[in-house]
């Protein structure tokens, strides 16, 4: 009974000297490695004081003798092979056979991920494997990227969550949807999302440049504060950016000019319409390439009408309704997304925001040379800007502007081929203000946005990559012979075989 | 002598009506599979034709789902073809026989594998070459992924033929040397599950799953690792499989 129970002490010993050692290996942060390691010493212990007399005797036998070796001799194999794949992982050798080079960066990427110094940058993806197959493909093409990059920049740290799987950590990171990538430095972080090449690269340049950016409120005009804690306030959008690393501060527009370390600022909901040297600070900063976010409540005057224009972007006339949206919301003046542009901010969102009351907003005459327009969220076909919202019933009349109209835009200036900053526009201010936040699809559109325009600058140029080649073209005859090559012929024919020396078998049995 | 013994096993599998019966499956498997994801890829690429867009790349689209339906033929289908490498010579008797000759046990073990080998790179590359030819004559695909891919197959074959090996010197019966070496197969294949998650599992998943170290082949990326995990992983299962011989001959 006394050996059994020591086998079995001994037993569990060496399991938790097998799982230490293997943990050694491949995550030695883990905690309860020295626990593991008593457990080990201890059941081991015990099983040679318990056991001695059998122990000695199986050693002294010559099974025993030879056990002894095989078993060492096969752990000495294992840990040289272990090792070995230590050592390669450690050094990391990859060919990339695609004519494309589609597995690696390009070369301008691999000179900047070299050239970083300094601590390890932590890029951390959430791409979870549900049973969407599109989940699968972006969580596939994300991994092929964070390999790439992992390869190329020495001071990368790159990991992989399934938010779902590992929902703490998701928790602690604040991420609470798929395909968001936390880029990390120290207490420096940006987060971005449908990541490709370039805008990982940007966010790890960003995070390596010591350099602390902001968002400013505008103030001086009436606009929507951000100290008081209102329903109309924006304490929670201030809250939300600060999870996003990026500092809100208020800036008085009719004293000072837009702070070096601003990223972008935001006009929300002015009553008083901004001064001529207000607008000027405002020019000078996008000059800059800063990001602009312009909303304004329908019916009012912000003063930017010329500003926004350098954009293409103008506020139009009336309230949007719509009437698809009454059986949601119960009121078809607050209007929903019905659908989302292709624009890189808001590419991958599908849950529709809801804006409080809104203006439509509308392309105006610009230079298609100085200025390219991206409409980011857009009303349902049936909806239409009401030019008289107080009429009963409400129905479109002939001076309407009809649907689909857009909720929101994006302008790019770029007079001269230069980036001269990024206007965003809406013609609501309530759906950025606490009340409008409770909605989550509103507080992912409006930090998408605000996170795509704090990344407008430090951009380094990468060209676009080549096509990926290879090409197949069969007719319907070909196809039908080389199905029945595939399917009759090739296992036809090993199975005559199989017939034929069967039967030669038999006959000389 | 490892030559010998594995040309020896490579003719007695030619000569066997079970090997070809197991090939035929194998092929008609092989022919369903390439069949429909050609004819898949085709469809995709007529659509995209319609709506005037770039169709599938045939890497990601006709490429690697082919390398992925082999790799799983090959998981399914070497647990049949190497139970029988020592646990019918142990059953038959002729292993006495084999180990009183004047041949190491190490040349034993190296040849069975080789001759394993041998047959299933017969069935992949001589079997399986329609799918490449297909390739060939009506497009233009981009060979070395496919290379590269082969390569993949190649290794993989070689680590589940050491493990199929192993069980079969394990066990005398060839039902329990297959069970074994599909269940350790398919557990180290399904391992790839826990990549997604958090911690040592996570470790566990990424260092562990035979997946993740076969896929990157099929989609054009040799990585130095995996090749290494593979023979590492062959290796051992070698290794153990000569000592569980060695046993024999000292007992």
């Amino acid at each position: 009974m006394t050996a059994l129970i020591a086998r079995i002490v001994g037993l569990l010993g060496a399991l938790a000297a097998a799982v230490g050692l293997a943990a050694l290996f491949v995550a030695p942060e883990l905690p309860g490695l020295r626990t593991l390691a008593l457990m080990a010493l201890v059941g081991l212990g015990s099983w040679l004081y318990l056991d001695w007399p059998a122990l000695s005797r199986w050693a002294a036998s010559h099974g025993g003798m030879e056990s002894a070796r095989a078993g060492l001799l096969i752990l000495v194999g294992a840990g040289i092979a272990i090792a070995a794949v230590v050592l390669v992982e450690r050094q990391p050798l990859r060919w990339d056979l695609t004519p494309q080079k589609q597995h690696s960066v390009q070369p301008r990427t691999a000179e900047v991920l070299t050239s970083l110094a300094g601590a390890p940058i932590e890029v951390l993806g959430f791409f979870g494997l549900g049973t969407d197959p599109i989940a699968a493909r972006h969580r596939a093409r994300w991994q092929a990227l964070a390999s790439a990059f992992a390869d190329a920049g020495p001071t990368l740290q790159v990991e992989t969550f399934d938010p779902d799987v590992s929902r703490r950590r998701a928790d602690l990171e604040g991420v609470t949807s798929n395909g968001v990538v936390i880029v990390r430095r120290g207490d420096r972080a940006e987060r971005i999302y449908a990541p490709d090449e370039n805008s990982l690269l940007h966010a790890i340049v960003r995070v390596a440049n010591a350099r602390d950016r902001g968002v400013y409120v505008s103030t001086g005009h009436g606009e929507r504060s951000t100290t008081d804690i209102t329903s109309t306030s924006l304490t929670d959008l201030q809250a939300e950016l600060a999870a996003l690393g990026l500092a809100v501060q208020p800036l008085d527009l009719t004293r000072s000019d837009v702070p070096s370390d601003a990223a972008v600022v935001l006009v929300v909901d002015p009553t008083v319409p901004l001064a001529a040297p207000s607008i000027a600070r405002l020019d000078v900063f996008l000059n800059r390439n800063g990001g602009l976010f312009v909303a304004g409540e329908p019916g009012s005057e912000t003063g930017l009408d010329a500003l926004l224009q350098t954009a293409g972007l103008g506020l139009g006339p009336g309230l949007v309704v719509d009437p698809l949206v009454r059986s949601v919301t119960g009121d078809a003046s607050t209007p929903m997304v019905a659908r989302y542009g292709m624009h890189a901010s808001v590419r991958d969102l599908r849950a529709p925001a809801i804006l409080l009351g809104a203006s439509p907003v509308v392309r105006v005459e610009h230079d298609p040379l100085a200025a390219t327009v991206h409409t980011l969220a857009l009303t349902s076909d049936l909806a239409w800007a009401e030019s008289q919202p107080a009429a009963e019933p409400v129905t479109q009349g002939d001076g309407d502007l009809a649907g689909p109209l857009a909720l929101l835009a994006l302008g790019e200036r770029h007079p001269e081929g230069k980036s001269a900053g990024t206007i965003v526009l809406s013609g609501d201010a309530d759906w950025l203000s606490n009340d409008g936040l409770q909605s989550a699809p509103n507080r992912d559109l409006v930090v998408r946005i605000l996170g795509t325009l704090a990344q407008q600058d430090d951009l380094i140029a990468l060209p676009p990559r080549p096509p990926l080649e290879g090409s197949l073209a069969m007719d319907w005859l070909a196809q039908v012979i080389v199905g029945l090559l595939a399917l009759v012929v090739l296992p036809g024919g090993c199975l005559a075989v199989a017939t034929g020396l069967w039967l030669r078998r038999r006959v000389a049995a | 002598m490892i030559w010998h013994i594995a040309r020896r096993e490579l003719l007695v599998r030619l000569r066997s009506p079970f090997a070809w019966v197991v090939a035929g499956t194998w092929l008609a498997v092989q022919g369903l599979m390439f069949t429909l994801i050609l004819g898949l890829y085709l469809q995709a690429g007529s659509g995209a034709a319609d709506l005037e867009q770039e169709g599938l790349p045939l890497l990601s689209g006709l490429i690697e789902p082919l390398y992925s339906a082999q790799s799983l033929l090959l998981l399914l289908f070497m647990p049949l073809l190497s139970m029988s490498l020592l646990a019918a010579e142990q059953r038959g008797g002729t292993l006495s026989l084999l180990l009183s000759s004047p041949v190491s046990t190490l040349e034993v073990v190296l040849g069975k594998w080789l001759g394993l080998l041998g047959y299933v790179s017969c069935l992949l590359f001589v079997g399986g070459a329609l799918a490449p030819i297909t390739l060939v004559v009506f497009g233009d695909p981009p060979l070395a992924p496919m290379a590269g891919a082969a390569l993949g197959l190649l290794l993989l074959a070689a680590a589940l033929s050491a493990l199929g090996l192993l069980a079969s010197a394990l066990s005398g019966s060839q039902l329990v040397a297959a069970v074994v070496t599909w269940t350790t197969s398919l557990g180290l294949w399904l391992l790839a599950v826990l990549e997604a998650g958090d911690g040592p599992f996570a470790a566990l998943g990424r260092h562990g799953s035979l997946l993740v170290h076969t896929r990157s082949f099929g989609r054009g990326l040799v990585d130095g690792t995996d090749v290494t995990w593979l023979i590492a992983f062959a290796f051992v299962a070698l290794l153990a499989a000569w000592q569980r011989l060695e046993s024999w001959r000292w007992r």
